[in-house]
């Protein structure tokens, strides 16, 4: 009984700093518990939530990508010119850039597992090519002039509904679709196998090649997901548009749980994490904190989530 | 009363559940050469490493010079005068051959900068001294298997060690090299230095020591001269490691073959290797650690690139490609390493067992809760691991549990051919017999099992045939009626 309630605890910690952190904020500034500022808060983090869910994927197989954020970019510029200048319809428009996503996410794990390259190294390289690739396309100039039937995407609500935006009902499917992948099917065992032995998923039969390369092809998709939604709401391609999201995504997956070395997490604790992040970030702006000290108290909360992620799986294996 | 360097007295050493070493009185004269010989398990590392300060004894006295030594830390060993010489050499590829000599102690100028005239200057002698020709600035990186161990030997030799440990030192050179290792420790000894020579090759003992003490089970057997005992009563006091074990093995009528192979080679690991494997039947592989019993074991699963020959499944031919594959086609292996190899430590007992065959438990390709549990209820159960429920972790339990899920989550395979690799290795009795039990029920199934182990014992109360392994090599190959420990071992050193 003591066990499952600490079970419980240790599963549900991140709702408890959430659930803390919102109290605080209430009462050092009275704009936060307003509706609009809550409602504003999910819909903005909904795109880098879609970033955290990639993450999730890779990190939990033991890998890491941080090109999400210029894969953003990329999918921005690309998306509106799709549309703009070769006059695509939007909805022809998503799918190549969702599978264009994919493509970058193939690349990078392609690149991760033929020829070894670490992800770290692998995935900052995939960075740069996006970055240059956006301003070669770009010229460094925006992209305007999008159709107007795209705009529900990024700023509309569901049904008209103040308090169910549509990025966040987006973002809510695809975390549920990741939670379902991730627990009821051998692709998202594999994924949990690789990441936490892969000598032993191999010789248990698990093609832990095609698992992780696979895992990168969805975090590509998911990093395009989150472009679409932005351009969407921003009515334009942004040649800085997701510039430091993968940051704050991989911060929100590893404060939600999700290990970076890998094996162990859930989709709704990288979800959770990154509104944790989200909210931390939304307060200190609305107590008019410098926007230079919030990058540093990021910076400084993830070396502190990574810390105690790493002092928690040596403390379990030592046993 | 001749004179003794070094004399252990009533040495024992017990880790939990294992007494290594039991009552060992061992003493070994002044400037000789002796040789320390046993099996696989017999207590040699432990002994080694009590003498090298990297375990301390249980209970029990080690006197050098007379003097009583309280050996708590390699660096006590060291500054009593003995070194040990490892298996596996303990240089760095990046530095020099003088660096790694004196690595942590290199020599300072007045003003604290390494001097590197002076370690050049001193490397050089101490080569010179051991009459090879080896030069000081060359890169550890660069060199030979041979020459690395005499970069390891004058490292020894420049911290004053008066007594020497030597393990294994012939295991990973040619003939050749052998040659100059021998001239290197004949010399040695003219010059004072005692040397506990451990090996696995008998005529390296007759050749180079003067006594040589035999271990089995963790006791000393005896010591004896050298010259006074012949190859043939040596191997027998090495063997008849007792178990206290009865082996639940019934007699099965072997059926067809089932797996054959043919020829496999890899380069410099396996040669011609060829064996049948029938329905029914337990096959044995007996060997020395290193004689490429695994290796035939990862050749059979497409664990490893680079091999050919041919292997024929139930009839028909198969390609080894990958892991994968084999287990599709209904090979199975319980690897010997089982918290590297055979098990994802962070994952419950119940994702470990359906690890290998996931479709079982699941409805339309999702995973169904209940087929999942009930799965793992039919192995707690059958196998009794020991658990307080089905989703704990299995880095929480012990290592007989463990090495269950590992047998567990094969059994849920339902391979045909399962090669299991030290199956019993570091777990208690009672889970060993249970294991065995298994194995047993398995071949009654029509299943054929191929048996890698390190006790002879085991392999002679189990199998239906035993095939030796030499230098990946097939060395012997005997019905269980004719198998004895002292043959199996014959072969197995050759």
């Amino acid at each position: 009984m003591g066990k499952s309630i600490r079970r419980f605890m240790s599963n549900y910690a991140i709702l408890y700093a959430i659930a803390i952190l919102c109290i605080l904020l209430t009462f050092t500034t009275d704009k936060f518990l307003q509706v609009s500022n809550l409602v504003n808060v999910l819909r903005q983090n909904s795109m880098v939530v879609m970033l955290a869910i990639g993450e999730f994927f890779v990190l939990v197989a033991g890998s890491l990508d941080i090109s999400t954020g210029a894969i953003v970019a990329l999918i921005s510029i690309l998306f509106s010119k799709m549309m703009v200048e070769l006059g695509l319809h939007p909805v022809l428009a998503i799918l190549l850039a969702v599978v264009l996503g994919m493509f970058i996410g193939l690349l990078n794990g392609l690149i991760i597992t033929r020829l070894k390259i670490p992800a770290m190294i692998a995935t900052l390289a995939m960075q740069y090519v996006c970055n240059g690739a956006v301003y070669l396309i770009s010229g460094g100039y925006a992209v305007s002039g999008l159709p107007d039937s795209i705009a529900f995407l990024g700023k509309g609500n569901v049904l008209g509904l103040s308090w169910m935006p549509w990025p966040v009902l987006l973002m809510l499917i695809l975390a549920a679709i990741a939670h379902l992948v991730s627990q009821k099917t051998t692709f998202g065992r594999s994924l949990y196998a690789i990441g936490g032995n892969v000598e032993a998923a191999y010789l248990s039969g698990i093609r832990d090649k095609r698992v992780l390369t696979s895992a990168h092809v969805i975090c590509g998709g998911l990093a395009a997901a989150a472009g679409i939604v932005l351009t969407s709401r921003l009515a334009s391609g942004q040649v800085n548009a997701g510039l430091g999201w993968e940051f704050e995504a991989i911060i929100g997956a590893i404060i939600g749980g999700v290990s970076i070395t890998g094996g162990r997490g859930r989709v709704f604790g990288a979800v959770f994490g990154t509104f944790l992040v989200g909210i931390l970030v939304n307060g200190m702006t609305l107590n008019d904190i410098d926007s230079n000290v919030q990058k540093i108290v990021k910076g400084l909360v993830l070396i502190f989530a990574i810390a105690f992620d790493i002092y928690a799986v040596n403390k379990k294996n030592k046993r | 009363m001749e004179d003794m360097i070094i004399a252990m007295k009533q040495v024992c050493k017990s880790f939990p559940g294992v007494q290594a070493l039991q009552d060992i009185d061992l003493e070994i004269r002044r400037g000789e050469i002796h040789g320390l010989v046993g099996e696989n398990g017999a207590g040699k590392s432990t002994l080694i490493k009590i003498l090298g300060g990297a375990y301390t004894a249980t209970s029990g006295e080690i006197h050098m010079d007379g003097k009583r030594l309280n050996l708590h830390a390699p660096l006590d060993a060291q500054l009593a005068g003995i070194s040990v010489v490892h298996q596996e050499l303990k240089l760095v590829d990046a530095l020099t051959v003088m660096e790694n000599i004196y690595l942590g102690r290199w020599p300072k100028t007045p003003l604290h900068a390494v001097d590197w005239q002076r370690m050049r200057r001193d490397a050089k002698a101490l080569i010179q001294e051991l009459g090879v020709a080896l030069e000081p600035e060359e890169l550890v990186g660069n060199l030979t298997v041979a020459q690395k161990q005499i970069v390891e030997i004058c490292k020894v030799l420049s911290t004053k060690a008066r007594f020497i440990v030597m393990d294994e030192p012939s295991a990973v050179l040619t003939p050749n090299e052998m040659d100059i290792l021998y001239a290197i420790i004949r010399k040695l000894k003219a010059d004072g230095i005692t040397i506990l020579y451990i090996s696995h090759r008998l005529e390296e003992i007759f050749a180079l020591c003067d006594s040589v003490t035999v271990l089995r089970d963790g006791r000393k057997i005896t010591t004896l001269e050298a010259e006074k005992v012949s190859r043939e009563e040596l191997i027998h006091m090495m063997v008849g490691r007792e178990l206290g074990i009865e082996y639940p093995k019934e007699a099965v009528e072997p059926g067809e073959v089932i797996l054959s192979v043919n020829h496999l080679n890899r380069p410099g690991v396996l040669h011609d290797i060829s064996f049948e494997l029938h329905r029914g039947e337990i096959l044995g592989f007996a060997g020395l650690v290193g004689a490429g019993r695994t290796e035939v074991a990862r050749a059979i699963m497409g664990a490893d690139p680079g091999i050919s020959g041919e292997l024929i499944l139930k009839g028909e031919p198969y390609r080894v490609t990958d892991v994968p594959s084999a287990i599709q086609r209904g090979i199975g292996l319980v690897s010997e390493d089982r918290k590297k190899e055979g098990l994802v430590l962070n994952l419950s007992i119940k994702q470990n067992l359906s690890l290998v065959n996931m479709k079982r438990v699941q409805r339309h390709g999702l995973f169904s809760e209940k087929l999942e549990e009930d799965l793992a209820q039919q192995y707690i159960r059958d196998l009794h691991i020991v658990t307080p429920s089905s989703w704990q972790e299995v880095v929480y339990l012990s290592g007989g549990n463990q090495q269950k899920v590992v047998i567990g989550k094969w059994l849920n395979a339902d391979c045909d051919v399962l090669i299991v690799d030290e199956p019993t290795r570091g777990i208690d009795v009672g889970a060993k017999k249970e294991i065995y039990t298994i194995m047993c029920q398995l071949v009654k199934q029509g299943k054929g099992i191929i048996m890698i182990s390190s006790e002879m014992p085991e392999l002679l109360g189990m199998c239906d045939r035993i095939m030796v392994m030499h230098d990946g090599r097939i060395t012997g190959n005997f019905s269980i009626a004719e198998a004895t420990q002292d043959k199996l071992m014959e072969r197995a050193i050759q």
